[in-house]
């Protein structure tokens, strides 16, 4: 291949590349402050959790009952958003289907999973 | 040269008078020994932070009666504000309460918020007029982070021209009460070892009392009294007897248990001018819930205890739950009646405690007199003796388990950290039974009111680490209490207020509420009794039938109890609004509905 196609290619491949970049930088742009909005709202709502659970999710025994940790917890995002919504009745973990909704509970729970879950 | 003074009978007649009106000018902005020991002569005023030294919450105001409180009124509300939560670590609260009791004094009203914030009202036209606010400006992460159960201040002392505070950071401090510029300030309680502070102070003579709080942290709990013209430290008696002390045998291991034990004294105390003695209730042992931790009967932990006034010596000290593995505090305010018992004349101090059962002392040498259960749900004793010690109280073990089941335990487990093998399901749960919200007592009916919790709690125990340091600012429970209200093991908790008859020791009714009753109680001369309730109603009972008579809804949650006064020739009934404390924190899913409580901060003034 002569120097000059593979410099036309070249040009070719770099503008396709940023061609398709270009959408994703966009995408990418809206996706990081839908993220960040939502990582502000579940940070909002874990402050109903923080008493027992603690700020860093690590939980342990308080004045209100002994906490999981969530930081080593084994749920799936599934299972802690049923753990939420209703509760563990005779462990002390509080049902929260009376005083969040379906969406806050999907919000908190994610919050859990990626601020907490699996962090030393 | 003699100069002869002429004055005639109608000029010596107008010295004296001007001299009796200097004279009651004086005394109307000068809160004196005599005054606030004599307070039920001058009912239009609230001067001592439980009505009397005598701690009857009684107002001898008849203004408002039975006949006519259907026509009780908002008068005016006055907001506080001050509701920002604190704290960082272990604990983070997320807003602020109002657990205190106003003073009243010639129109003059003087509040707290849970932030030690003291505000001066002038009331004297029927409408707040702000005279000052002084904020100490305590620190909203340092001690909140080590306090248990509620951003709280329960209120403020006069002592001649200042009114005393505390703050929950520890430090109490007198202002003058015309301008509110401080005066004086002294570190008292340490937070970095877990030491705060929320209890009204008690001046006494030209001292000021103060108690302290920490029991889920590892403080050794004391009572110190300070010259309340300087700050200066007089004396500070430590509730936990120390090497050499009588009582110190009480803890058996060898590592110190006593050091971080618990019995912290924080509701304000009694006092008795004629035997000059203070009653003061102590809180639990710690760790709350390994009581293995701490072998023996833990002296003067879950206790009430007699102290001289001028020196602090102990005297004498009464325990209600020895080696108490349910965290039931002695904490709450002691009440003193001079009546017969049993046909016989005593000078006697009630007390309501959390473990379900009210008990009466002599108070000259706390010998038992009698003892009641005022809850319906009482599993952990089968009763008490005839010296008032648990019947299910075993003198052979250093470890008590009381009645089986109900108290949790390590069982087979030792190390360190893991969680105990003997779970337990208690009535009343750890939240009493009865908590700090205070009694109320009538001279006119004979009975004492208590504001009471239903409820029963699972716990368990943890193995505590050996040799604790509070200054590691870390809970010190040694296991963990849970419930929710959809298990049936502990279920929903209630409430009632429970009157007994002071001569016999018998329950004589119950008014029973949807929630605890977490405010506390005031009876007046005009044959009603007042209380707050979780739920924002405000509420007049008939004092000898307990019938509801008249009710206020204020859309939030009540904490503090109600008090009485008048100004202008009217009476007046003020109670702070703003659910806050121990409740909202720990325990609201045992009352789910008040999950959706707003907190509010506001003084509600109610008048014909």
């Amino acid at each position: 291949m002569g120097m000059r196609v593979r410099i036309v290619l070249g040009i070719f491949s770099l503008l396709l590349a940023v061609c398709v970049m270009l959408p994703g930088v966009a995408m990418s742009q809206t996706s990081t402050a839908d993220a960040a909005a939502e990582l502000r709202k579940g940070k909002r709502l874990y402050k109903r959790c923080v008493p027992c659970h603690k700020q860093d999710g690590s939980g342990g025994p308080s004045y209100g009952g002994y906490a999981a940790n969530l930081r080593d917890t084994q749920l799936n995002h599934e299972e802690i958003v049923a753990v939420i919504t209703d509760g563990r009745r005779k462990k002390g973990m509080p049902t929260f289907k009376p005083i969040l909704s379906k969406g806050e509970i999907e919000t908190v729970a994610k919050f859990i999973q990626t601020q907490f879950k699996a962090e030393p | 040269m003699n100069v002869v003074w002429k004055v005639s009978h109608r000029g010596v007649l107008a010295v004296l008078l001007g001299m009796t009106v200097l004279a009651m000018t004086a005394m109307a902005g000068n809160v004196t020994h005599d005054r606030l020991v004599n307070s039920e002569n001058e009912p239009g005023n609230w001067i001592n932070h439980h009505g009397n030294y005598e701690a009857h919450r009684f107002s001898g105001l008849t203004q408002i009666n039975k006949s006519n409180v259907a026509d009780l009124k908002v008068a005016f509300t006055w907001a506080l504000g001050d509701i920002q939560g604190g704290g960082t670590a272990p604990v983070v609260f997320p807003f602020s309460g109002l657990e205190g009791t106003p003073l009243a004094e010639d129109g003059f009203l003087y509040i707290t918020s849970g932030w030690g914030v003291v505000t001066k009202l002038d009331v004297r036209g029927g409408r707040p007029v702000l005279m000052w606010r002084y904020d100490p400006e305590a620190d909203k992460d340092w001690a909140p982070s080590v306090t248990c159960c509620g951003i709280n201040n329960r209120g403020v002392a006069l002592h001649g021209e200042k009114v005393v505070g505390i703050v929950i950071d520890g430090r109490v401090f007198a202002l003058n009460k015309n301008d509110g510029s401080l005066l004086w300030e002294t570190q008292v309680a340490d937070p970095g070892i877990a030491e705060v502070m929320t209890g009204a102070p008690l001046v006494v003579k030209d001292m000021v009392l103060t108690g302290m709080a920490g029991a889920e942290f590892g403080v050794r709990g004391w009572i110190a009294a300070l010259d309340v013209n300087s700050g200066k430290e007089i004396w500070r008696t430590h509730t936990i007897p120390g090497p050499g002390e009588p009582g110190h045998e009480t803890w058996k291991d060898d590592y110190g248990a006593w050091k971080t034990g618990g019995g912290s004294t924080w509701v304000t105390g009694s006092y008795d001018p004629e035997l000059n003695i203070i009653v003061w209730g102590t809180a639990n042992p710690g760790p709350d819930w390994d009581n293995a931790y701490r072998p023996g009967d833990n002296l003067w932990t879950d206790s009430t205890i007699g102290l001289d006034a001028d020196t602090g010596k102990f005297l004498w000290g009464f325990q209600h739950t020895p080696n108490d593995p349910y965290d039931y505090d002695s904490i709450a305010e002691n009440t003193f009646v001079d009546t017969n018992i049993n046909g016989q004349y005593v000078r006697a101090t009630l007390h309501a405690n959390r473990n379900g059962f009210a008990y009466a002392l002599d108070r000259s040498s706390g010998k038992y007199i009698w003892g009641t259960q005022f809850v319906k749900k009482l599993n952990w004793t089968k009763g008490l003796d005839e010296n008032g010690r648990p019947a299910s109280y075993d003198p052979n073990t250093d470890i008590q388990t009381y009645e089986p089941g109900t108290a949790a335990g390590r069982g087979s487990v030792t190390e360190e950290g893991e969680r105990g093998a003997v779970e337990g399901i208690s009535c009343p749960a750890h939240t009493g039974g009865k908590n700090w919200p205070p009694t109320a007592y009538s001279p006119h009916t004979g009975l004492y009111y208590i504001p009471v919790i239903e409820s029963c709690n699972k716990a368990f125990a943890q193995v505590a680490p050996k040799n604790w340091d509070p200054a590691s600012r870390e809970w010190f429970l040694g296991g963990a209490p849970y419930f929710t209200f959809e298990d049936p093991a502990s279920g929903r908790i209630t409430g009632s207020v429970t009157a007994i008859d002071v001569s016999t020791g018998a329950v004589r009714g119950k008014w029973e509420t949807k929630f605890p009753l977490l405010g506390g109680i005031m009876a007046t001369a005009g044959g009603l009794v007042f209380t707050g309730l979780a739920d924002g109603g405000v509420v007049a009972l008939d004092a000898d039938t307990l019938q509801e008579l008249w009710r206020f809804e204020t859309g939030s949650g009540i904490n503090a109890p109600p008090m009485s006064y008048m100004a202008g020739g009217k009476q007046y009934i003020a109670i702070l609004v703003g659910l806050g404390g121990a409740w909202p924190q720990w325990f609201t899913d045992s009352t789910p509905e008040l999950k959706k409580a707003v907190p509010s901060n506001v003084l509600y003034v109610f008048s014909l």
